[in-house]
């Protein structure tokens, strides 16, 4: 997934000036390469699955329809992740709907995601472990939308703070503290759900 | 925690990121060589960090996939508003298709179930091998050369004539000597591939002689097209057939009418299985009815419209297939030119056993592969496409009528089904027994193995869920069959792709096409 930045860059600027004189190809291909991370961030914004589906294909789809204006020394990756951010913040089920179908439940066609649900079978730190990664899924989406999204885009997307500022449009300050502040928050969560979980066990 | 140390706290994240400046990261390592509490506090956010990073990514679900794939810049650069207008109709399906839960519930009921019954047909069957995991491409190649044996038992190429009305098929698969399918170099059932508006097909089962063996079962779908030329034999393998699994919430009298019309549509001629109860999964949703029928992209299409149209919130779609994403949503454009296959539905009769047993053995596609060609110009989400008079209902009926009457003796209830408002339901327009099928001791028809899996030499009226329960399908699970208010439907819709041609086709009559039976 990570590739040097400045093939990355090339390939995006290359790609992106074909799909300006109207290379379907070449959109394509910058389509495939990033639907996915898109739509990753825009599922751990959101957590509404419906609410990603839509705000990933209106994304692309608002990128395509501001490719003429777009200039070529840009980044076209934090470009269209500020499409997608824009996009998911300004979604007014963000902030007031809870999640009505767990993006993590279900991948294509109605299958299992990538991630089982905890169980009781394997070993038990297998089990743990999937217990952890349930919790701390669960503590990210209760996160706020601006500490959770700027720690999506570092420890998920795994941008660096120039490229998380560019995408929030905000100083690197703010995207400093922001991340600071959510991983505390989600730390402080897990925590406390951990002590939770002890004492219902009865330990 | 001192004043400083808060402040140092603060800078945590950014030092383990990496992001602070020389002068500030050596200061922030002395406030941790003196501070066990921020060293902690260091460790706590790196578990966090890392923690985040082990999180699973979501790729993008197929309908997205297939959505995107239809982006091309001069669809909006060009400003073709209309154009837009359709692709944002068209996101309207793949956006229904994200509440999957209900679908990967149900599913999950059917698929456990088939999977044991597919493996015990493979045990007798011993050349019909497993189902691989095979691309589009892969099955192209093999289908070229399948299609060209299958065009060559015909001796004569189509004409524009021999458009002009369905050619019923006698015979499925080529002898072995003539069949390159049948070579050892892939599965007998794998081996033939027809592409065009469908007329008419039905599940059937052939012994066919194999390399190394005695015999082989051939699962194929037989039938015929509009394009299939006189005596042409051609099959349809059921791994090809993408499928569009549409699950109904029948919560209003406008779901509840739409779902009946499909039914009717369907006539006598659906395969029709219940769902077992989904209380074993505990989810509280109730079991699903589950009609599947293969039917021509073009009607698939319209029936997604009538859908959306009667219950926009109530109706999720999860499209489904092997290999090309895009290729999968070709398959559902409608045709442009009204002069499309009439594209009657028929019976499946659980030939898509196989292809369900691929969708969950294929993995996801990797996002470079599921980057379809760009598509060419005009090509666009199917719902908003169609136009609603390409297929009158009336004469979509007659010939369902018709079809009946000259392919089932029995079809007289069927046909009164088709006529009725509600859907045809099997107490009242579906003999209680078929060659396929075995009674019971209460006088219902209990489903076989050959039966349940499709293969029985007439399995056309087969109504036993194709599970290990469906040998004791109760009187019980009929009546749930008939779509009440409240209810869920699930239709599985194995959709017969339009040619691959690059030319439209032809303009073809919507005559009846058993008139050369």
């Amino acid at each position: 997934m990570t590739r040097p930045a400045s093939e990355s860059v090339a390939t995006d600027a290359e790609l992106v000036r074909r799909a300006q004189t109207g290379d379907g190809r070449a959109f394509g291909e910058l389509v495939a390469r990033y639907q996915d991370r898109v739509y990753n961030a825009v599922c751990r914004m959101c957590r509404v699955r419906e609410d990603a589906l839509d705000l990933t294909q209106t994304a692309f789809v608002k990128a395509l329809e501001a490719l003429p204006r777009f200039e070529a020394r840009a980044n076209f990756y934090t470009w269209l992740f500020r499409i997608a951010v824009n996009l998911t913040v300004s979604h007014r089920r963000l902030s007031r709907r809870g999640p009505t179908v767990s993006i993590d439940s279900f991948g294509d066609d109605g299958r299992s995601g990538t991630v089982p649900p905890a169980s009781e079978d394997g070993p038990p730190e297998c089990v743990e472990h999937r217990e952890m990664l349930d919790r701390l899924e669960a503590a990210l989406a209760a996160l706020e939308p601006e500490f959770r999204i700027a720690v999506v885009l570092k420890d998920i997307e795994g941008m660096d703070y120039a490229a998380i500022a560019d995408v929030l449009d905000v100083p690197i300050g703010t995207v400093k503290s922001r991340i600071h502040r959510g991983r505390s928050l989600l730390h402080d969560m897990l925590a406390g759900s951990h002590e939770q979980t002890r004492s219902e066990g009865g330990l | 925690m001192s004043a400083a140390g808060r402040d140092f706290d603060n800078e945590l994240s950014a030092y383990l990121d990496g992001e602070l400046g020389d002068a500030r990261r050596r200061e922030v390592e002395q406030a941790l060589a003196a501070s066990p509490e921020l060293r902690r506090r260091l460790e706590e956010l790196r578990e966090v960090s890392a923690r985040l990073a082990e999180l699973p990514r979501q790729a993008a679900p197929l309908p997205l996939r297939l959505a995107l794939a239809e982006l091309t810049p001069s669809a909006a650069i060009g400003g073709n508003s209309r154009r837009r207008l359709m692709f944002m109709l068209g996101l309207r399906v793949v956006s229904a298709a994200a509440a999957v839960g209900l679908f990967a519930f149900v599913g999950s009921q059917v698929y456990q179930a088939e999977l044991t019954l597919d493996r015990e047909f493979a045990g007798r069957a011993v050349q019909d091998a497993p189902m691989g995991r095979r691309s589009v491409a892969a099955m192209k190649d093999a289908h070229d050369d399948q299609a060209l044996a299958a065009a060559a038992m015909a001796n004569e190429p189509p004409s524009p004539a021999d458009n002009s009305a369905a050619v019923p098929v006698a015979a499925v698969l080529p002898s072995a000597s003539s069949s390159p399918a049948l070579d050892g170099r892939q599965s007998p059932g794998e081996s033939l591939i027809a592409r065009g508006p469908v007329t008419h097909f039905e599940p059937d089962q052939r012994v066919v002689p194999a390399e190394g063996d005695a015999t082989g079962t051939v699962r194929t779908l037989t039938g015929s097209t509009n394009d299939t030329p006189p005596g042409a034999e051609l099959a349809l393998a059921q791994f090809e057939v993408p499928t569009l699994a549409v699950i109904v919430r029948t919560d209003s009298p406008e779901t509840l009418a739409a779902v009946r019309s499909i039914l009717a549509a369907a006539g006598g001629r659906k395969d029709v299985a219940a769902a077992p109860p989904a209380a074993s999964a505990g989810s509280g949703v109730r079991a699903a009815e589950l009609v599947r029928m293969l039917v021509a992209s073009s009607d698939a299409v319209r029936w997604i419209e009538q859908l959306e149209s009667a219950a926009p919130q109530g109706v999720e779609f999860t499209l489904a297939g092997s290999g090309s994403l895009g290729e999968l949503l070709r398959s559902l454009q409608p045709i442009q030119s009204a002069a499309d296959s009439p594209g009657a539905p028929v019976s499946i009769a659980g030939a898509d056993t196989q292809w369900r047993l691929q969708l969950r053995d294929e993995p996801a596609p990797h996002p470079a592969a599921a980057a379809a060609p760009p598509s060419p110009p005009g090509v666009r989400p199917a719902p908003a496409t169609v136009p609603p008079d390409v297929h009158p209902r009336e004469d979509r009926f007659a010939k369902l009528r018709a079809d009946a009457d000259k392919e089932l003796p029995t079809s007289g209830a069927a046909r009164r089904d088709a006529e009725q408002p509600g859907p045809p339901g099997r107490s009242s327009g579906q003999p209680t027994s078929s060659p396929g099928a075995l009674k019971s001791s209460g006088g219902q028809s209990m489903a076989t193995d050959q039966d349940v899996d499709g293969t029985a030499a007439d399995s056309r009226y087969r109504t036993g869920a194709p599970t290990a329960g469906a040998a004791t399908r109760s009187a019980e699970a009929e009546s749930e069959l008939a779509p009440s208010l409240g209810g869920t439907i699930m239709l599985r819709v194995m959709i017969v792709p339009p040619p691959p041609t690059a030319s439209p086709p032809t303009s073809q009559p919507t005559s009846q096409p058993t008139d050369s039976k």
